[in-house]
């Protein structure tokens, strides 16, 4: 897209006054965004199964609501959409299964396929293909759609993980018990896993000779509780720890406060305490989104907050410079601002890395995308509303610009309302009307704290949490025969009268599931 | 699995040593297959991926245009007509900069004298990418955006000509998409790369047994292994039960014939860039340093602190030994100075900066400082590897060199607008930009496409002839196939488009 | 679950191409053979990092975990050495912020040099302060040491301690009867009472239980 078209383009819309960031001039569509709803809901409500397909003007991908229109009952489809990944490694790169279909679809009309188009021909290449086996594993396309494993992973296949019964008997009296829960070998796996070590000899001797499977499940329990306050679950480096290195990303050479780098910006440790605590004993995972506070650690395993009057006596080079009232947990901290924003007016990167990290979606690989119709406006002027880009970006930048208040280095870190006029000279007049309220989710939003609001109470959330420990304990993302095990986890983290939001609490939960305990 | 090379390839592979070893390891059941892999581990062509995090912008260097060139100069990112050389077709800026945007820290970096030198082997071809998604279009600068089933350029090499090499693709640079594995599942498992993340201590983890003190002799503890494997494991009840899982038969895989092949070749001696000292104790646990280690820390002397040098370095050694068909290095998000620079101490002197944070992509902050200063860094580097291959002989008068190409991978190129005149200020992703590939197997001397002058995008050219075509804009897969074609890359049948003109002699 | 045993044929026989005079025979002590086991449909085993895999062969063979495995005799094993490709993190500096998925081409080559420098160590240890011995204890060929090869008590006390201490259980008849057998392996072409076999079946016995699979993974 060129320039000259980019300023066409946004010469049609203009934002309005208000919180509504996405509200617009055109009343072709403008009523309806108005109302907050995206174009993906529309396109999901004209999609469902049994709907007739009709076609929206959108440049917005609609092939998982086509695949799940085609599969209603897919496992896959469950929410109406399939994952990117039914066909595509990073989209728009293709798996094997994808590279099947669009060898089918439509071939000898020209490519790009309209939206029209590939909504025409994709029910008949998906036929096309469902008695092919995309991953030479064994099982037909068909057969992995209607399981819900994946046709492009031969390691992903449908299994019956149910023991026959001379199976049963014979592996109830091996080393490990295949056909159930065996509490030895979770025993094992909970300090393993907890505290970093195995159970000593005697421990694990005198564990088998407890014959009463409660007794058992007691002696899990309580090596679990024990192993939650151990080092090596909450310490500096821990399983905690590392859980939040991917959100956090520190760089030891810009770091601040104690073993500085050489050009210490900022003191990720805050972020590692703040984390670690919302995380342990019975505290609000929410926090991680939602703190007005901060942390320090006492020792390896001890953390309490820190006053408002002990944070303001700190040095320069690792004091909090957002106000208590405009903190949204551990995404606008000094170093979520130094590493992600740094010195960008509309900051895609810092909302793009607290959208991956909390609630589990990668915009890059199209995950969790709830487009905001006539969005991108581009209000920096960096093409983003070139079809390519705007893909994403009409979900990205308005879920950036609750984000955009709030400095990274330049600017120290702080909240700002009127910040983006101090980039008037860098990215032109437009950047200053970008607004201050946002869309996450679908749902419009004031500010950063009504984000991580809408955010942390939402199902991606949980999932997320979830998620990670899901991962770290079982040692694999949840597949189709953990659904309901992962399912009734996450959904109790949300429950205010199973887990409430606390971690421990599932954890004690989670190392019960077959999932974890069935060797 | 078990390989069964026909009688003439078995001994034509006996014949190449340690490399048919490994051939025939990984030998396909075909005879033409065998014999065609044969033939292409004895003729190998090299490929350094020198990534360049954060946007490697060309009209920042290589493209670069002065302002009496652009009509709309003032907003747009030409520079003072006084900065811009014109080498052959190339262009090049030299800048002494007292500052890198709002950091006091003066540099001179200079981009005229590696133009100068290596004009013939330079090719800059223009492009414009996808996304301007960092890890997204990391991985797209090298799988051309899946232009053929995701495999990875580094991973086609691999596949090509590593047959016979022990670690054919390794990595080197962390934590960047550069380095991330391809999505075509179907190769062998010698081509995926394989992670060298320090230097200095990765040798040691090529042998299993040398410089352990006190251990009992070598054929007692291979003997050891041997009855582990063929005895205590696949007896086990743990096996038994567990030998299903995918970890389990991946690493039973590994620690077979793939190990041995690796330590037979005494990597753990000829890979160790560092010598003896008091840091490094090798003699006195009965190790050495590499025969060449001398040579090449002269030519990267900051190796012990910049990770880059270091793992040029290694780089230049995987290569000179037959090791690896292709590496891939890169400078990393992390900031690097001087040695022994701390601030607060007296403040930044010139040159303190070796690496600014994000490298590239600080250009956010400052870009014609970072362009200058990073450019600057990845030259020197492709400057002494270039001089390190082309000191050593492949075989028939032949150096490594005439083997080898370095790509400058990146992301995306930088937005060209900027405040009216202004010499710093920062700039955002554009996806539209060019790379820089120095080979003797490409089009040396050769700017294929062009700059618009209204927008100082670059324009793409004819992938026949290479004549400019403004208007036209190269994709992610035509760069996939030039740069695989020039390698010699059979693709026969991946559908890649035919772009001759990225060849030499074309 | 334990249950009395004599040393099975094929060990005895091993043992004896071993010894110029086959050894008297005692009573040992095994863990009872489990039931064929049933093989997993959905195994979900773990890779134990390097980590962890020292710091329990630190506290089970009683090495101080700082000095367990150095290499050159200055860089820990894990931390310093081999900290990514044995699953380990390393965000602040090499900005590996997550564990590798697949074990790395030199895993299992970084797994065997611990197992090594650790086994290793501890023999050492044993031989130098006798009386706190944990693995090569004292009694290899009788009480007067000169039996012709291996006590059969003191193969089954040593494979006992072996996987006592690396696997935290006793080893079956089988497991014993293997590593019996693999003394003559370590013997050929040396007497079999000679200390040094002895010393150096030890160390490899440990090596090999050390390295094996259920030691990596769990």
């Amino acid at each position: 897209m060129t320039h000259e078209q980019e300023e066409r383009w946004h010469d049609d819309f203009e934002p309005v006054e208000g919180n509504a960031a996405v509200k617009q001039k055109s009343t072709r569509t403008g009523a309806l965004i108005a109302l907050g709803v995206s174009v993906v809901t529309l396109v999901a409500a004209a999609l469902a199964p049994g709907a007739p397909l009709i076609q929206q003007a959108s440049a917005k991908p609609p092939a998982p609501m086509a695949f799940c229109h085609a599969y209603p009952d897919a496992k896959a489809c469950n929410t109406g959409f399939a994952d990117c990944a039914a066909c595509h490694t990073t989209p728009p790169a293709r798996n094997a299964f994808g590279m099947q279909v669009a060898e089918r679809l439509a071939p000898g009309l020209p490519r790009p396929l309209s939206d029209e188009d590939f909504l025409k021909y994709l029910p008949g290449a998906l036929k096309a293909v469902e008695d092919l086996d995309a991953d030479t594993d064994g099982y037909s396309n068909i057969v992995e759609i209607m399981a819900g494993t994946q046709t492009a992973d031969a390691n992903s296949i449908p299994k019956t993980l149910a023991c026959a019964t001379e199976d049963a008997t014979r592996a109830a009296g091996a080393q490990w018990n295949v056909c159930s829960y065996d509490a030895a070998y979770a025993f094992r796996k909970v300090h393993m896993d907890f505290c970093g070590s195995s159970p000593t000899r005697a421990d694990m001797d005198g564990f088998r000779k407890i014959s009463d499977q409660n007794t058992r499940l007691t002696r899990i329990r309580e090596a679990l509780s024990k192993c939650l306050d151990s080092a090596y679950w909450l310490g500096p480096n821990g399983a905690v720890w590392n859980i939040a290195n991917a959100k956090i990303r520190p760089a030891h050479a810009v770091k601040s406060g104690e073993n500085p780098g050489p050009v210490p910006l900022g003191d990720y440790d805050d972020d590692y305490n703040l984390f670690t605590w919302a995380n342990s004993d019975d505290n609000d995972v929410r926090d991680v989104l939602l703190a007005q506070y901060f942390v320090k650690r006492t020792s390896p395993v001890k953390l309490e907050q820190i006053s408002e009057e002990e944070l303001a006596k700190r040095p320069r080079g690792t004091r909090q410079p957002v106000p208590v009232e405009k903190r949204a947990g551990m995404i606008s901290t000094r170093w979520f601002g130094a590493v992600n924003t740094m010195f960008t007016s509309i900051p895609r990167t810092t909302a793009a890395q607290a959208y991956r990290s909390y609630l589990g979606f990668d915009i890059a690989k199209m995950e969790g995308l709830h487009p905001v119709i006539q969005e991108p406006m581009d209000y920096d002027a960096k093409g983003v509303a070139a079809p390519a880009c705007a893909v994403c970006h009409a979900t990205l930048d308005p879920l950036t610009y609750p984000f955009t208040r709030y400095n990274g280095i330049s600017g120290g870190y702080s909240y700002d309302a009127d910040r983006l006029k101090g980039y008037v000279r860098v990215d032109g007049a437009r950047v200053a009307d970008a607004p201050a309220g946002g869309m996450i989710l679908g749902r419009p939003v004031a500010d950063l704290r009504e984000w991580a609001s809408v955010a942390a109470n939402s199902d991606p959330f949980a999932i997320k949490v979830t998620g990670d420990y899901w991962k770290l304990l079982i040692g694999r993302e949840p597949d189709v025969n953990d659904q309901a095990e992962f399912s009734r986890l996450w959904r109790g983290l949300k429950s205010p009268t199973t887990y409430n939001y606390r971690v421990e609490k599932m954890l004690h939960d989670l190392v019960l599931t077959d999932a974890y305990g069935r060797p | 699995m078990t390989r069964t090379p026909s009688r003439r390839n078995f001994l034509r592979t006996a014949s190449l040593g340690a490399a048919g070893a490994f051939i025939a390891a990984r030998m396909p059941q075909d005879a033409f297959a065998q014999e065609a892999m044969i033939e292409r581990a004895k003729n190998p062509r090299f490929l350094i991926v020198l990534s360049s995090f954060g946007g490697a912008n060309q009209v920042d260097a290589f493209l670069s245009r002065r302002e009496s060139e652009i009509p709309g100069a003032a907003e747009l990112n030409a520079y003072p007509d006084a900065m811009v050389q014109t080498i052959g077709e190339f262009r090049a800026i030299d800048m002494k900069s007292p500052t890198i945007g709002a950091i006091p820290a003066s540099f001179t970096a200079n981009q005229s004298n590696f133009v100068r030198k290596h004009t013939n082997d330079m090719m800059v071809v223009t492009h414009t990418g996808t996304s301007v998604n960092h890890f997204v279009a990391q991985q797209r600068s090298i799988n051309g955006n899946a232009a053929w089933k995701g495999r990875t350029l580094q991973e086609a090499v691999a596949l090509t000509y590593g047959a016979g090499y022990a670690i054919p693709n390794v990595h080197l640079v962390n934590g960047t998409g550069f380095t991330e594995r391809g999505t075509d599942g179907t190769l062998p498992a010698y081509v995926y790369g394989e992670r060298a993340p320090v230097p200095n201590l990765w040798p040691l983890s090529l042998d299993g047994y040398k410089g352990i003190a006190g251990a009992p002799d070598r054929k007692l503890f291979e003997q050891a292994r041997k009855f582990r494997n063929e005895r205590l494991d696949p007896s086990s009840d743990f096996f038994r039960t567990f030998g299903g899982s995918q970890r389990i038969k991946h690493w039973s895989d590994i620690r077979g014939d793939a190990l041995r092949g690796v330590e037979a070749e005494d990597l753990i001696t000829k890979l160790m860039l560092f010598p003896d000292s008091a840091e490094m104790p090798l003699a006195a646990h009965g190790l050495q340093g590499s025969a060449i280690g001398q040579k090449v820390r002269e030519a990267f002397p900051n190796y012990e602190f910049d990770p880059l040098e270091a793992q040029a370095a290694l780089a230049f050694m995987l290569l000179r030994y037959g090791v690896s068909v292709t590496v891939t290095i890169g400078p990393e998000g992390s900031a690097v100075f001087k040695k022994g620079v701390k601030l607060g101490e007296g403040g930044l002197g010139e040159g303190d900066i070796v690496n600014p944070p994000i490298s590239f992509d600080f250009s956010h902050q400052a870009n014609r400082e970072v362009q200058a200063l990073m450019w600057n860094r990845q030259l020197s580097i492709a400057d002494r590897l270039i001089s390190l291959l082309k000191s050593e002989e492949f075989a028939g008068g032949q150096s490594f060199w005439d083997r080898s190409m370095i790509y400058f991978a990146t992301e995306f190129g930088r937005t060209r607008r900027r405040p009216a005149n202004a010499m710093t200020f920062g700039s955002g992703h554009d996806l539209n930009n060019g790379s820089l590939i120095v080979s003797p197997m490409a089009n040396g001397g050769r700017v294929l496409g062009g700059v618009d002058p209204a927008t100082m995008l670059t324009y793409g050219f004819d992938p026949e002839t290479g004549r400019p075509e403004p208007g036209r804009n190269m994709t992610e897969p035509e760069m996939y196939a030039g740069i695989a074609h020039a390698l010699g890359i059979d693709t026969a049948g991946a559908g890649l488009a035919e772009m001759r003109a990225m060849r030499r002699n074309a | 679950m334990k249950s009395t045993f004599t040393l099975g044929l094929a060990a005895a026989a091993a043992l004896a191409a071993a010894c110029a005079t086959e050894p008297e025979p005692a009573p040992l002590q095994f863990a009872a053979e489990a039931p064929a086991p049933v093989a997993s449909v959905d195994p979900r085993v773990k890779f134990k990092d390097g980590e962890r895999y020292l710091r329990d062969l630190s506290a089970n063979l009683n090495i101080p975990r700082e000095e367990i495995c150095k290499e050159l005799s200055r860089y820990d094993c894990m931390t310093d050495a081999f900290r990514i490709v044995l699953g380990g993190v390393e965000a602040p500096n090499l900005l590996v912020n997550e564990p590798i998925e697949d074990a790395a081409l030199t895993s299992p080559i970084a797994v065997d040099r611990l197992a090594l420098h650790v086994c290793t160590n501890r023999v050492r240890m044993d031989k130098e302060t006798p009386a706190e011995a944990v693995l090569f204890k004292a009694g290899a060929f009788g009480r007067d040491g000169r039996a012709k090869g291996p006590e059969l008590a003191w193969l089954n006390s040593t494979a006992d301690a072996i996987y006592g201490s690396v696997l935290l259980r006793s080893p079956s008849e089988r497991e014993v009867q293997n590593l019996a057998a693999y003394y003559a392996q370590v013997a050929e072409g040396r007497a079999a009472n000679n200390p040094d076999v002895a010393a150096d079946w030890v160390t490899l016995s440990c090596f090999a239980v050390a390295s094996s699979l259920e030691a990596v993974f769990y």
